[in-house]
């Protein structure tokens, strides 16, 4: 997001506007009020005796509410600062804004105060696109209210414009006459409303849910200050990112904010592992929507396929028209097996057995689609490539812009392409779903089947992806099944799923830590020593704190101490001089050559999976893991972290603590 | 020109009004179909198997839809659930978690996919 814009969100209604408060969208100022991938409001723009007020100070009191502080400081009328304007606004579904005026003057005024008010209803795809529409637009106007309107055959949206004060109301806007004598103030209470929504959404603004949600996680008390704000940025965002789809109970994280105020299965599955011992909720809603919407058909526009869970879904006008594929869209090579990775993982944190029992047979149908879809050559490793060759997406992996995938030389591999990380989570999902099948499902011979399936392709993934001239394993596998051979963050996943033998990941973790992938800061997502590295690229080179956070945990399950921790300090480091609030990613560049993480530019912020990285990260310092009745505590905290204390962690153990503190060894 | 009558779909049928559909398997539940104000029958669900009913005991679930045809094309499993609701034509009430699976599960093998409604073929 831009430094000059301010955002509120509640769910995926968010409002972006200038720090006057002002709306003006353009081309290159994707500003307004968005909800359901529609913008409902393009233009909203204050003047008072035809000026713009000044901006003093934007104080955002809450993620959903926000308030600007003005003055109308130049002209001919008035001298400076008699005039003073604060708007306090709210987003729910629309927004709410309250309009102050103070005269501070000794002599009364008379003050013509207008709202420019319009609407393009862009398609949120439009908007990042700068698609034209295909529709009409339309006003209408009454005594007290003005229709802001757009009409394309059964796809209708209007946004309502109310106010508390008479108002001469016309298709441009509402305008006020008024008279304020002196030290006197002026209030008008504005509605911005939304027509109704597709997904009955129910909206969760109040600053008493935020403090509820925050007081249900576990209580963090530590020595390194930093730590407490991070962690408490880290909650709060994560309320503002929960997201109520009004057709399964609770809430589930949306992907970030602006772009991807969505369910997407990847985004929502990562975040909801990351939360885990932290809001154990979240992957519970998670997993019954990803569940409800897994796929059915072989729909190749949608990259469906029976058992595949949905990679996004959005709600706009092009994805109705079918000019988008997401209704949903399935185009993801990971979500599945990430699918069956959290259920075991929330059912072996929680005890919530039912909720296992509950998803068996899309677990079962989840597992089919790996082996008769995901394995598409029937080679034994996952791989894609898209049917949807006009709108769907090249790459369906985590990294899913068109250049991530690339040889050491930098040539893009050809597709299919089976990513390393992909056959990991084959691996781990495999397992996870035997220990399901064998301590919930009641079926060891499918155990039994799942755990032989899992050591085969470990044997065969170590045979096949390892490269020996550089010691480290393939990024992927190309169309042709040659080895993509460059060095990338993807090989800190296999620690994650435990796919890598033994010998193996000792020398990846040494790549990892060396000064072509650790750029002091986190480990960046193409080393700098590839062709294609670009530290300000989006796959590239950049640093991701969600990639991180799993490359730490990954470390941590595998032994290695030390390391997890150097990269969760380095990665918290950041974080505090971000403010407390990690990016979607930063800039690869050197540590030694900056002292501060560099901003990307286009980052979403705050994005679900960066949001979550810190609670990971804390695990991992912790050493938190359940076996499925008690709650296992192994600290590896390092200097100057010093003592970390997580108190009511919820478990099927009830609440418990943990208790770490750095030492030398660590 | 879309068919608006209002009878039963029920009755209005020439083939199976029941039958086997797999992506229901493991639903139990009741749905009235409506068109408008006019309920058209209930699609009664149990575990892997799908009725037609012209009415009967409380439902848990009512699709209420736009017309006629659109109700059997939902039936049938060939209309997306999620582009119905985009386009404003159609919406659940009661359990939508049900709703939602009855009709994506239908997409997975109807046994309403061949049946004629109102004479008609699909």
């Amino acid at each position: 997001m831009s430094l000059n814009t301010v955002s509120i969100l509640d769910g995926n209604a968010f409002v972006v506007s200038d720090r006057r408060g002002d709306i003006d969208a353009s081309p290159v100022d994707a500003q307004g009020l968005f909800l359901d991938d529609t913008r409902f409001l393009s233009r909203w723009i204050l003047t008072v005796n035809g000026l713009r007020p000044s901006v003093l100070s934007v104080d955002e009191q809450e993620y959903f509410q926000v308030q600007f502080f003005e003055a109308v400081t130049t002209g001919t009328i008035y001298v400076d600062s008699h005039l003073s304007v604060a708007r306090k606004r709210a987003v729910g579904k629309g927004f709410h804004e309250e309009i102050l005026l103070e005269n501070h003057d000794k002599e009364a005024i008379d003050l013509d105060v207008k709202l420019d008010a319009g609407c393009d209803f862009a398609d949120l795809f439009e908007v990042k696109d700068k698609l034209a529409k295909a529709g009409q637009l339309y006003t209408k106007t009454t005594n007290d209210r003005l229709t802001l309107g757009y009409k394309r055959e059964d796809f209708v949206r209007e946004t309502y414009i109310s106010a508390s004060q008479k108002a001469d109301i016309s298709e441009d806007g509402l305008h006020f006459h008024v008279h304020l004598p002196p030290r006197t103030s002026w209030t008008v209470s504005l509605d911005v409303q939304a027509s109704a929504r597709a997904t009955g959404d129910v909206p969760m603004r109040s600053k008493a849910n935020v403090d509820a949600w925050v007081a249900a996680a576990p209580r963090l008390v530590c020595s390194w200050e930093p730590l407490q704000q991070i962690y408490r940025r880290s909650l709060v965002d994560m309320a503002a990112l929960r997201f109520r789809t009004g057709v399964t109970a609770g809430a589930l994280p949306a992907a970030g904010l602006p772009w991807f105020m969505a369910v997407f299965g990847r985004d929502s599955l990562i975040t909801s592992f990351q939360a885990m011992p932290f809001a154990p909720e979240l992957a519970s809603s998670t997993l019954r929507t990803l569940a409800l919407f897994q796929g059915r058909v072989e729909d190749p526009f949608r990259d469906e396929e029976p058992g595949k869970i949905l990679h996004e879904l959005r709600l706009g006008e092009m994805t109705a028209f079918e000019q988008r594929p997401q209704s949903p869209y399935y185009g993801a090579a990971d979500s599945t097996m990430l699918f069956l990775i959290v259920l075991e993982e929330y059912v072996r944190w929680t005890g919530d057995r039912a909720l296992a029992k509950e998803l068996e047979r899309e677990a079962r149908a989840a597992v089919a689609w790996i082996d008769r879809y995901g394995d598409r050559d029937h080679d034994g490793f996952v791989e894609y490539k898209r049917g949807n060759d006009q709108t769907g997406l090249d790459n369906q992996c985590w990294k899913d812009s068109w250049n991530s995938i690339a040889f050491a030389d930098g040539t893009i591999a050809p597709l299919p392409r089976a990513t390393c990380e992909l056959q990991g989570y084959v691996y781990d999902a495999k397992l996870r779903t035997a220990r399901l099948a064998r301590e919930v499902w009641n079926d060891p011979a499918w155990a039994k089947e799942l755990e032989a399936q899992a050591v085969e392709l470990k044997k065969r993934f170590n045979q096949e992806f390892w490269i020996p001239e550089r010691n480290f394993f393939a990024l992927a596998l190309d169309g042709q099944k040659r080895k993509v051979d460059s060095l990338t963050s993807n090989i800190g996943h296999l620690l994650w799923s435990g796919i890598a033998d033994d010998d193996k990941a000792a020398s990846c973790v040494k790549h990892l830590m060396s000064d072509a992938l650790f750029s002091g800061w986190g480990i960046r997502t193409m080393a700098s020593s590839e062709n294609s590295y670009n530290p300000i690229g989006y796959h590239v080179g950049t640093v991701w704190p969600h990639d991180n956070s799993f490359i730490a945990w990954g470390l941590r399950q595998a032994g290695y101490r030390a390391e997890a921790a150097r990269i969760s300090r380095a990665m918290l480091e950041a974080a505090n001089l971000f403010g407390g609030r990690l990016p979607e990613a930063f800039g690869g560049y050197p540590r030694s050559e900056t002292h501060y993480p560099v901003e990307y530019p286009t980052a979403c912020s705050p994005q679900a999976w960066a949001t979550g990285a810190p609670l990971l990260l804390i695990r991992s310092l912790l050493g938190l893991e359940s076996d499925g009745a008690h709650l296992i505590v192994d600290p590896a905290i390092p200097e100057p972290l010093g003592r970390i204390e997580l108190l009511d962690i919820p478990g099927c153990w009830g609440r418990m603590d943990a208790f770490g503190r750095a030492r030398a060894a660590d | 020109m879309e068919n608006q009558s209002g009878e039963s779909l029920a009755t209005a049928t020439e083939g199976p009004a029941e039958g086997e559909a797999p992506g229901l398997a493991g639903l139990v539940g009741r749905m009235r179909l409506m068109v408008g104000d006019t309920a058209l029958g209930v699609l009664a669900v149990d575990n892997g198997r799908a009725k037609l009913d012209p009415d009967g005991p409380p439902v848990d679930v009512t699709a209420v839809v736009r017309s006629r045809d659109l109700l059997i094309g939902l039936l049938r499993g060939q209309v997306n659930p999620v582009l119905m609701a985009l386009r404003a034509q159609g919406r659940l009430h009661g359990d939508r978690e049900l709703g939602v699976k009855i009709l994506y599960g239908l997409r997975a093998g109807s046994p309403f996919a061949q049946t004629q409604f109102d004479g008609k073929d699909r």
